[in-house]
Parts: C-alpha cells; structure tokens; sequence
C-alpha cells in the first residue's frame, strides 16, 4: 500500500534569485519506484521536504509543458523556506504529491482570460500563464494584472515583456508604493482595472493573492459583471498532509488540499471562513 | 451472525491471560484512583468495573506522537526509513460502545482514495472486545447520537454485564477465534440472559438518551453562524486543547521533524483547531485569528461540515470535552441554545 507521508528525492538543478526574498527553485524529480512519472496539473501543489527542518506546501509555478524540471518560487517566510533558501545547485530537497485539482482547464478553454495576482500570488498564476502559451489557439485574451508591494517585490519581471508582446494579451503592473526610478504603476492592484478595457463577455478571472486583496478584487470582478462561477481563485492554506487527513486546510464541508486550492468564487462564498 | 456465551466474572483473568499469551492486551487497569488503558501483563489488572475512561483509546490507533518515518541529515543524505509496523497483533479489551463508534468515524477519514497506512495497520491489527455500558453517567449522552449504550456493529466481541456474568457476543471471525483461545471458560447463553440484555440495554439507553435532537441541531447550525453566542463561548474558551485531545473523534495532527546527533525523525502528533497556530500560515496571515471562529469550527466540524462530507455526526456523546473543559463550556447546554433558537 502507498505510503502518502513519505517524500521522494528531487534535484535542485537551478535557482534564480527573483527579489531579495524569494528565488525560483527548478527540480528534477529523481525517478522511484513510487513515482515512476511525475506529472501534475497547473494550480497543484507539492510538499517540499527538507529532511530535519520540515515540509512546506508550495504551488507548482511551472507549466506542465516544460517537462524534465518543476518549478517552484517560495519565499524565505519560515523556518522550512529559509532551509530552502540557503541551498544550492545540486542539493537534494524531498517532494510529496502533486495534491489538489488545479484550474479547470476544460471549463476555460475558448475564454479571454483576466489573471489577477498580487504578490506571490502569481507563481500558481503563472504556472497556467505558460500552460495557455504552450496552447495558445486553445484561449482568447489574455490579461494579467499584476501587483506587488514595492518594485523590488516584483516577479517573475523578465517574463511580463514575452506575455505582454504577444498577440491578443497584455501585462499590467502596479506596485503598493513606488521607488525613485519606478515609472510605472503605484496603486493596489485593483486600481489596474480602470487602466484597461477588461470585458466579462465570454471571460473568466483567475485570481490568487492575499486574502485582502481576494475581497476588493471580487467586488470588481462582479462590478465589471462577472458572474461568480467566473471568478475562480486559489487558495492558500497550511496544508500539512495534502491528503485530507491532517485537517488544517478545512473549510466547511470542503479540504482546500483535496477539494481545492483552486475554487470559483460561488463555491467559495458558502464556505464560512473561506475568504 | 452474532454468537453468544456467558462467562463468569471471576473468569475474565483467566480470559484475558490466554489472550496475553498470543496478543497484546491493553485494558482499562486502575491507577491513582483513575481507569486507564494500558498494556497489561496479567489478567488480574483488569478493571472493567468503570464508568469511563477519562481518555479513550485512541492513541492505539493514532498516538500520541509517532514516527512516521527516520532519517539521516548529512548534506545530499536522502535515506529514509519508515518504521516496520508492530509485528504482534492487539486486543483492545473493554473498550466501550462510544469509542467503538468513534474509531468507525476515523476509519471514515483514515480510509477512503488517499489511505493512511500507519492508522490503518493499526486497525487491521487491533481486535476490539467492547464493553457495553449498562449505567451511563450524567455526563453521557450517546444514546441521543447513536454513539452507545451498547453496539450492533464495529466490535469483534461484545460483552455485557449480568450480575455475576458477562454476555459475551461475536460479531466476526476474528471474535470467535478470541473465544477460541479459551474455550471452556465460555458456557453457551441462555434465553434469559439475552432477554437480561435486552432489559439492561433498553434501560441504559434511556438513562443514556438526552433532550438532544442531532438532526434539529445540525438542521439549525447553518443560520446559527453569526450568533453573538459563539463571541461568548470564543471568550471563555481558554484555548487549552483538552477537549480535542480527549475528543475520541479527533483526529487533526502536525506534522515535525525532529534531529538528534545527526539521526532525524518525523513525527505526526496531536494537534488541536482551538489553539491559535493552527491555521497560521507564511508571513502569520491565519484565517482563524479569533477564539470565537475557532470555537465555531470546531462545533460546526462535529454537527454539520462532517456530517455534509461523511453522512455522519462526528460526535459519540461520550461527554469527555464537557467534562474537561476548564472554562466549563458545557456542550449540553450549547445544545440546549441551539434547539431554544427558532
């Protein structure tokens, strides 16, 4: 019988340093009789292992598509991520999963896409960002609206100019509070919305960020007449197990590792506590 | 199909030392004027003249602490050992109906897509000889929950006391076979002491049964979740975690590792949604920040979000949370407030 609890190895092959507290991890999963593939959906998560200090869960920031390494952008915030941080190429970390549904990729296919993310909130964002790259002709507009605390917060900054450029999609940025060479945006996130002409006509927003930024986020969604199935969110929880077992992810009736972390607006809204 | 014996009471030692020789027998045994499960080396330790336990049994199957697995942490060490499961296979002798039932709403969350080998072994390795109650106790209220008096289901055998004798009932292979292992103690029963059984339980069952009304409860929780009466509870609960850790139906665990000299561990202990960590997550965001949306979880967990998710009360009525609450939250009287409301 499978043991759920135990981690199989992975291989730091690189790590990019995005900001001055978080870094992109790319592993390669090192084959085991219990994981003779590892394939995952965009929005899953993995437990990230590090053997005397702990487990983490983080979402998958990488698109299926790229196959042969994982992505992970984890922040220095614990006593696991700070481990985490101070390895380097070639070290071993452990990993459990994947766990969760990941976006509804059936339901989306044909939709303009509205991404809203703030802060780390983007990696989960990004791993379908490039999913839907990988399937362009499969989805219409794409449209990222992304903030971040200050200009120094920003991720994944290299990748905004190749989304941006490309046909039928834009990336918007804003930052909390600007710096002296900051040109762009200074706002919360949701000041994007007036920045652009976002329709709800055929569209679906994904959205994943803190949980204040989900409630002013939401209202604008439903302004712009979004209806709330249409408005799919991923939610962060302290998942320990990431099998339904543990119960710190629970949500009324719902695990966030099992039933989520990916979750539309409507089934959120009757889950107390959820948002 | 159940089969029935009757057994002296002065036989039970002898019993239960033909089972130590083949098992390990953990048993209520008393201590410090208190029963506690616990293993047992010889039968005359056995104390099945109690109420109930102050803990259940629970940390047979899911302890306290455990490992689930070790390791080394020597830079780029991946060894990891998962422990061999206890060999010898396990009687639980004298558990009562209500965390007989318990253990069959863990095994609802244990089993199922994702299965939980460490529980589970434990489970398959573990007999159950349960106890029915024949004089519940003021704080009891199993009846009400289908948690108890006695059991139709769960056990391997079934005993129950008439005066001098136990009824001794099988419900599975396995329950015969502890028979087995001392067959001459055992005498076939008779009409009349089933009917006794029947007698005693049915009176049980009513001293056991409170004006509580789960499907009204679970039916009322919904419109109940704004209440200021959940603020009031949240005040008074002193966050000490006894309740859950006593809970037989609780489950909820951390997961930590532990390094000595080099020589790692990782360990699932006990953990408890009253207490303020449990749902803190990276850079100290918590969804439930107040003792108020804590106590309500853990109320609307038993009543009403386990019961959409598994068709059950997460609940046996063993009134263990009311009767260690430092802050004398009484359940009951919760009970009462929810059904009061209109």
């Amino acid at each position: 019988m499978k043991n759920w609890y135990v981690p199989y190895p992975a291989i730091i092959k690189a790590i990019k340093e995005e900001t001055y507290d978080t870094k992109t991890f790319s592993l390669a999963i090192q084959n085991g009789k219990h994981q003779p593939e590892f394939q995952y959906r965009s929005g899953q998560f993995v437990e990230v292992s590090l053997l005397g200090y702990g487990e983490s869960p983080i979402s998958v920031a990488s698109a299926p598509s790229e196959t042969g390494y994982l992505e992970l952008c984890v922040r220095r915030v614990g006593k696991v991520t700070e481990a985490l941080h101070q390895l380097s190429e070639k070290d071993v970390v452990g990993i459990r999963g994947p766990f969760g549904n990941g976006f509804p990729l059936k339901e989306i296919r044909g939709k303009n896409l509205v991404f809203v993310a703030g802060g780390l909130g983007l990696a989960p964002l990004r791993s379908l960002i490039n999913t839907v790259f990988a399937h362009r002709e499969d989805f219409g507009r794409l449209t990222l609206l992304y903030g971040a605390r200050t200009p120094n917060d920003l991720l994944f900054r290299d990748e905004f100019a190749v989304w941006g450029n490309a046909d039928n999609a834009e990336v918007l940025v804003t930052v909390d509070v600007g710096s002296r060479d900051w040109g762009g945006n200074v706002g919360v996130v949701t000041t994007l919305f007036a920045k652009t002409k976002i329709s709800a006509q055929n569209a679906v927003a994904l959205v994943c960020g803190p949980p204040i930024m989900f409630r002013f986020v939401i209202q604008e969604l439903l302004k712009l007449g979004f209806s709330e199935e249409a408005i799919i969110l991923t939610l962060e929880r302290h998942m320990k197990c990431g099998i339904g077992k543990c119960g710190h992810c629970n949500l009324g009736a719902k695990y966030v590792c099992l039933d989520g972390p990916v979750f539309s607006y409507k089934e959120l809204r009757s889950l107390p506590g959820a948002l | 199909m159940a089969l029935a014996w009757e057994l002296d009471k002065q036989k039970v030692p002898l019993w239960v030392n033909a089972l130590i020789s083949e098992f390990e027998v953990i048993a209520p045994v008393r201590m410090h004027g208190e029963e506690v499960f616990t293993l047992v080396s010889d039968g005359s330790q056995v104390a099945l003249d109690y109420v109930n336990t102050l803990a259940s049994p629970k940390e047979f199957f899911l302890p306290q602490f455990e490992t689930m697995f070790s390791f080394t942490t020597g830079r780029g060490d991946f060894d990891i050992e998962v422990p061999p499961g206890e060999e010898k296979s396990g009687v639980i002798f004298g558990i009562r109906p209500c965390d007989v039932n318990a253990l069959l709403i863990l095994d609802k969350v244990f089993s199922g897509d994702q299965k939980d080998n460490y529980y589970l072994g434990r489970r398959d390795r573990n007999a159950l000889v349960a106890l029915g109650c024949n004089q519940p106790s003021a704080r009891c209220f199993c009846g009400s929950v289908g948690g108890g008096p006695s059991l139709l289901e769960g056990f391997d055998v079934l005993l129950t006391e008439l005066g001098a004798s136990y009824l001794v009932e099988t419900a599975s292979a396995r329950g015969r076979q502890l028979i087995d292992k001392a067959p001459d103690l055992f005498r076939k029963a008779s009409g009349a002491s089933k009917r006794e059984k029947r007698r005693l339980v049915e009176r049980a069952k009513r001293l056991a049964t409170k004006p509580i009304d789960p499907l009204e409860i679970a039916g009322k929780m919904e419109a109940l979740f704004d209440n200021s009466k959940w603020v009031e509870l949240g005040k008074r609960c002193l966050q000490c975690g006894g309740c859950t850790y006593l809970c037989p139906t609780c489950w909820c665990f951390d997961v930590v590792d532990r390094v000595e000299n080099g020589n790692g561990e990782r360990l699932r202990c006990w953990d408890c949604c009253l207490l303020c960590g449990f749902t803190r997550m990276a850079g100290n965001l918590n969804p439930r920040e107040s003792t108020e949306a804590r106590i309500k979880q853990r109320f609307y967990h038993k009543w009403d979000y386990f019961v959409q998710r598994f068709g059950t009360l997460q609940c046996v009525g063993c009134g263990r949370c009311t009767e260690t609450a430092l802050c004398h939250i009484d359940w009951k009287k919760v009970f009462d407030w929810v059904t009061s409301e209109k």
